[in-house]
């Protein structure tokens, strides 16, 4: 039948007008995968691009706007526009904005111009979430409090320039830092501006982590921007401080959880007059020794999860020499077994992971399960070490010592380091050690268990 | 005019086709050349439409004759193809090509949509190669053009992560 048309016509997928018409059926991904096929499809399908970056999802409520490359004036009008007829439409029911382009956020924001989210202000904005607001400098527009916002999180992209999020420089405060403390009701913060996170990146940008550091008019206010928000609940910041300000913790009475880091040892002096009653999970991201752990549990009563992810091996010294109880904690992250020889009991700690631990700690887990009896999940790396002298003490302490009351442990996943062969042991040992064992995972396999 | 005049088309090779004016107002360009000039009787010629395609498309405007929603129910560009216009799309690939083409001449906008969104069905999964393979198009770009191209992308498709 394709005779019977006229030699002449162009194929479909030669005809700009066609393609648009194609690509407006298409999302995201496929449009990419289109734009690589050949020229004309090139020049046909990336303009189509622009528009797909701009999403309203109607279940989740959120409208997504996102692009990489900085736009040209004319298809930043053409994106306004659709921001605008997206918001005038769906206005009242966004709850989630998500703006995942630095030329955008201005854009986005400016109120004494007409951005659209002068409009969405009013409304029921709940969360906010901005990519690489980093790149946001130097705007004098900045958006009016939203009343109804809730969340606010920042993304941030380890492959850029990892730019604080204050601009050290000239000691200015970035203009993200002024919306955060513009709006003092929020109950969820995320400030992710990785630093120093990748040196092979720093030359691009002329900031030395150490002149960062430097900053105390900066340090300055976000400790008072971060003091007046009594709402917080969940505080994450992946900046990275010289002191991170937790007294601050002491004017949050909502906080219960947070992230910080530190660049450096966390040290005891820290921790003074450091109290919270609310906080229920704390992940420090910052050296600690582990005689640190006790002053830690002192200063955070409710505490059920404690990371630490950073080397921290107990070095025999504690800061209190009574033994403290914690009946709260349930979970720990620690990357050595510092834990173990603690003046600590913890009755509820159910799971422990442990990203290290030492090969010269004679019998390990004995003593870890001795110490820690409520213990239900370990998830450790252990030596090969470790497991043969776990296994020559259970040979004689099997029969010696039965009085001992049963470790609880039901699950334990290994890694093993220091030449770890499958074969040459048998798991029974390690099963009337820990009788209530139902999952024992080692290097990745799955042992089974025998009734 | 009654509804119920007929219309008289003639496709590129010279047949003749007589339909139901109701029918020819499915397409625009129909139904504005018909508001602007009147009936007048006489065929109006289709230089760009193959019989076997008018056939095609006639079928589609018959089918969807009486449906209401003839001009809006394409705008939910993420609704399913119904089971009909599913079967009717099941051609080659060259007569779909231009059911695509007849679809933007009639100016006829559900054929259009969809014609293209059967067609994007098919690229949806594929890669760039896949897609070369499968529409005969051969890659004009030079290799240090892909490789910009798929740069700029890169960074574009890590966002979907």
């Amino acid at each position: 039948m394709s005779t019977a048309s006229p030699k002449n016509i162009e194929t479909p997928h030669r005809i700009p007008e066609i393609l648009e018409a194609i690509g407006s059926h298409l999302d995201f991904a496929p449009l990419l995968n289109c734009s690589m096929v050949c020229k004309t499809w090139h020049s046909a399908f990336v303009p189509l691009l622009w528009y797909t970056v701009i999403e309203y999802d109607p279940f989740w409520r959120k409208l997504l706007v996102w692009s990489e490359v900085n736009l040209k004036e004319e298809e930043k009008h053409h994106l306004r526009e659709r921001c605008r007829s997206l918001v005038r439409k769906y206005g009242h029911h966004i709850r989630e904005l998500v703006l995942c382009s630095e030329s955008l956020i201005p854009m986005f924001l400016s109120t004494t111009g007409d951005g659209p989210l002068k409009t969405l202000a009013t409304t029921q904005l709940r969360s906010f979430i901005l990519y690489q607001p980093t790149h946001w400098i130097g705007g004098d527009e900045l958006p009016e409090p939203i009343p109804s916002l809730f969340g606010l999180y920042t993304i941030q992209h380890h492959h850029r320039s990892p730019i604080p999020l204050l601009d050290y420089e000239n000691l200015d405060v970035v203009p993200f830092w002024e919306l955060v403390r513009d709006n003092p009701g929020l109950q969820c913060l995320e400030v992710r501006s990785t630093l120093p996170c990748d040196h092979s990146s720093l030359p691009n940008c002329q900031i030395t982590p150490v002149r960062t550091f430097d900053s105390l008019a900066g340090q300055a206010f976000v400790r008072t921007t971060l003091e007046n928000m009594a709402e917080l609940q969940t505080l994450q910041l992946h900046l990275c401080y010289d002191t991170f300000p937790f007294r601050t913790l002491t004017n949050l009475s909502r906080i219960t959880e947070m992230t910080i880091p530190k660049y450096g040892e966390l040290h005891d002096h820290d921790l003074d007059g450091v109290h919270s009653d609310t906080l229920r999970r704390l992940d420090i991201k910052a050296f600690i020794n582990a005689g640190l752990i006790p002053s830690i549990l002192q200063a955070f009563p409710n505490l059920q999860e404690l990371i630490a992810m950073d080397n921290n091996i107990y070095d025999g010294s504690s800061v209190t020499d009574q033994r403290m109880v914690h009946s709260r904690l349930e979970t720990i992250r620690l990357s050595a077994d510092g834990l173990v020889g603690l003046p600590i009991s913890l009755p509820s700690l159910k799971r422990l992971h442990l990203v290290e631990t030492n090969p010269h700690h004679l019998d390990f887990l004995g003593d870890l399960l001795d110490q820690f009896p409520s213990l239900e999940h370990l998830d450790a790396t252990l030596w090969s070490l470790t497991i043969e002298r776990a296994l020559d003490v259970t040979e004689t302490a099997g029969t010696k010592n039965s009085t001992k009351t049963e470790p609880a442990l039901t699950s334990l996943i290994a890694k093993i380091k220091g030449g770890y062969d499958g074969m040459s042991w048998s798991p029974i040992p390690f099963l009337r050690r820990m009788p209530r064992l139902t999952r024992l995972q080692i290097e990745g396999q799955l042992i089974p268990i025998p009734q | 005019m009654s509804a119920h005049s007929q219309i008289l088309l003639t496709s590129s090779e010279g047949t003749e086709f007589i339909i139901d004016r109701d029918i020819a107002d499915k397409s625009m360009l129909l139904k504005c050349m018909l508001e602007d000039i009147g009936e007048i009787g006489q065929a109006v010629p289709l230089p760009n439409v193959s019989g076997p395609i008018l056939t095609k498309v006639i079928e589609y405007c018959t089918h969807h004759r009486d449906d209401p929603n003839f001009l809006s129910a394409n705008d939910d560009v993420a609704a399913e193809i119904d089971e009909w216009d599913l079967e009717y799309c099941k051609v080659d690939q060259g007569t779909l090509y231009e059911l695509i083409l007849a679809a933007n001449y009639l100016d006829i906008k559900p054929l259009m949509d969809l014609t293209c969104k059967t067609v994007a069905n098919m690229i949806k999964a594929k890669s760039p190669e896949e897609i070369r393979k499968t529409f005969n198009i051969t890659n004009d770009f030079t290799p240090e053009e892909e490789d910009q191209v798929r740069r700029e992308n890169g960074k574009g498709s890590r966002r979907l992560s």
